[in-house]
């Protein structure tokens, strides 16, 4: 008799529970909120195969600063090859008073403004031939609707937008970090998506990288058969860092 | 202890691992981009070669000597005659030659003024080469003829028992300096 009371109040607990359990959970509501994050592409790197070269092999010498006027001769030859994360420009068979120029370009490829953050350059000369060169850099920014909306030269303009390529090659990383910035800055300092940094700038006749071979320094004349590399890294970074 | 250690286990794994994650998310947000110059400088480089000398000694007297000898610097020719006589002649025929990979002009001929007042030599053909430019490869001809006679111009004659020699040089400079 006893058990059978204690079973009928269980049995009424269990139900007023559950009532109870259903009508709480009647009045109440779930709100959600679904986040999603999508990161941006980073990607600055050279336009590859774009080259223009100014005495590629088969073509007679320039004079210095006399363009577009050429030597009778095809002794000196520049190579240039641009891969998407390297430009090999290579000077063969050169000698004193030899120029050249080169021009190539840099894209934001990605979806997030770059800057520069830093330019190392390294130097190997074995042959003591790194005081007879010289060189030039003119740097225009281009727009994604072709238009060019900056420029910087370094150490001067010789004519159009042709470097003076009388510039130490010590002064490689000042000049790479001051015309880069410099151009840069005069459109807030970063290099947005879609624009694109030119070592030169495109038309027949305009300019880029440039290099001079001196004849005499301090008296010594430049070394016959010797051979000098230089390496210039550039780091680029998101706008923020 | 055990436990302690375990703990400083995890620790240190946890670190490492969270250092790693930092590290490629930093490195994935830079891109590098090199620029690699190679300068390699030709050489200039004149020089005689395919040098050729004979005399006009008779086939069955062979009495004068002339010898050559092509300096080091392969640009200086000594010439050395002996056992000359009157009326002895000799020729050296040769090129000129840019041995080097650029162009060069030949701007001067330097020979020695050691020579007997009876002796006559011709450098004409060598000095005529003066401010031509040859490309690498390219050369030209050119002699030099020795000429012995009786007396000088004043009169006295050539010494016996007298040996001389001479050097020519050749001088080049880059054409477009």
């Amino acid at each position: 008799m006893k058990i059978k009371k204690i079973s009928y109040i269980a049995i009424s607990l269990i139900i007023a529970m559950a009532s109870l359990g259903f009508v709480f959970g009647g009045w109440t509501e779930k709100l959600n909120i679904e986040g999603t994050v999508n990161t941006a592409d980073f990607c600055v790197k050279f336009y590859e195969g774009y080259c223009i070269n100014y005495d590629p092999p088969g073509t007679n010498d320039l004079k210095y600063y006399g363009y577009p006027e050429r030597w009778p001769y095809d002794v000196g030859t520049t190579y240039c090859d641009v891969k998407e994360d390297k430009v090999t420009i290579t000077l063969e068979n050169v000698y004193p008073c030899y120029q050249t120029f080169v021009r190539f370009r840099i894209i934001n490829c990605g979806t997030v403004s770059a800057k520069l953050k830093d330019v190392t350059v390294t130097f190997e000369d074995p042959d003591g031939l790194k005081k007879f060169v010289e060189f030039g850099v003119d740097v225009e920014i281009r727009d994604p609707d072709g238009n060019w909306v900056a420029e910087a030269v370094y150490p001067g303009r010789y004519a159009g937008a042709f470097p003076k390529t009388d510039a130490p090659i010590d002064e490689l990383k000042t000049a790479l970090i001051t015309t880069i910035n410099d151009a840069l800055n005069q459109i807030g300092g970063k290099l947005p998506p879609n624009y694109e940094l030119w070592f030169g700038r495109e038309g027949d006749e305009e300019g880029c990288f440039g290099f001079h071979i001196l004849q005499e320094v301090d008296g010594e004349i430049a070394p016959e058969n010797a051979h000098f590399s230089f390496t210039i890294e550039m780091t680029w970074v998101p706008f923020n860092n | 202890m055990q436990g302690s250690l375990r703990r400083s286990s995890i620790f240190a794994a946890l670190l490492v691992l969270g250092l790693v994650i930092t590290g490629v998310s930093y490195a994935s947000w830079q891109e590098q981009l090199n620029i690699v110059g190679v300068v390699n400088t030709g050489e200039l480089k004149i020089e005689f070669v395919d040098i050729v000398a004979s005399d006009n000694d008779p086939l069955e007297y062979d009495v004068g000597r002339i010898n050559c000898t092509l300096l080091n610097d392969g640009r200086t020719l000594k010439i050395e005659i002996l056992h000359a006589y009157p009326l002895y002649e000799a020729t050296i025929s040769f090129k000129v030659k840019n041995t080097g990979t650029i162009p060069a002009t030949i701007y001067n001929v330097e020979y020695d003024d050691g020579i007997p007042y009876w002796a006559k030599i011709d450098f004409d053909q060598l000095i005529n080469l003066e401010g031509q430019t040859l490309a690498p490869n390219e050369w030209r001809p050119g002699s030099i003829s020795i000429n012995i006679y009786e007396n000088d111009y004043a009169g006295n004659p050539c010494q016996e028992n007298y040996s001389f020699d001479f050097s020519i040089t050749i001088y080049a400079k880059q054409w477009n300096c």
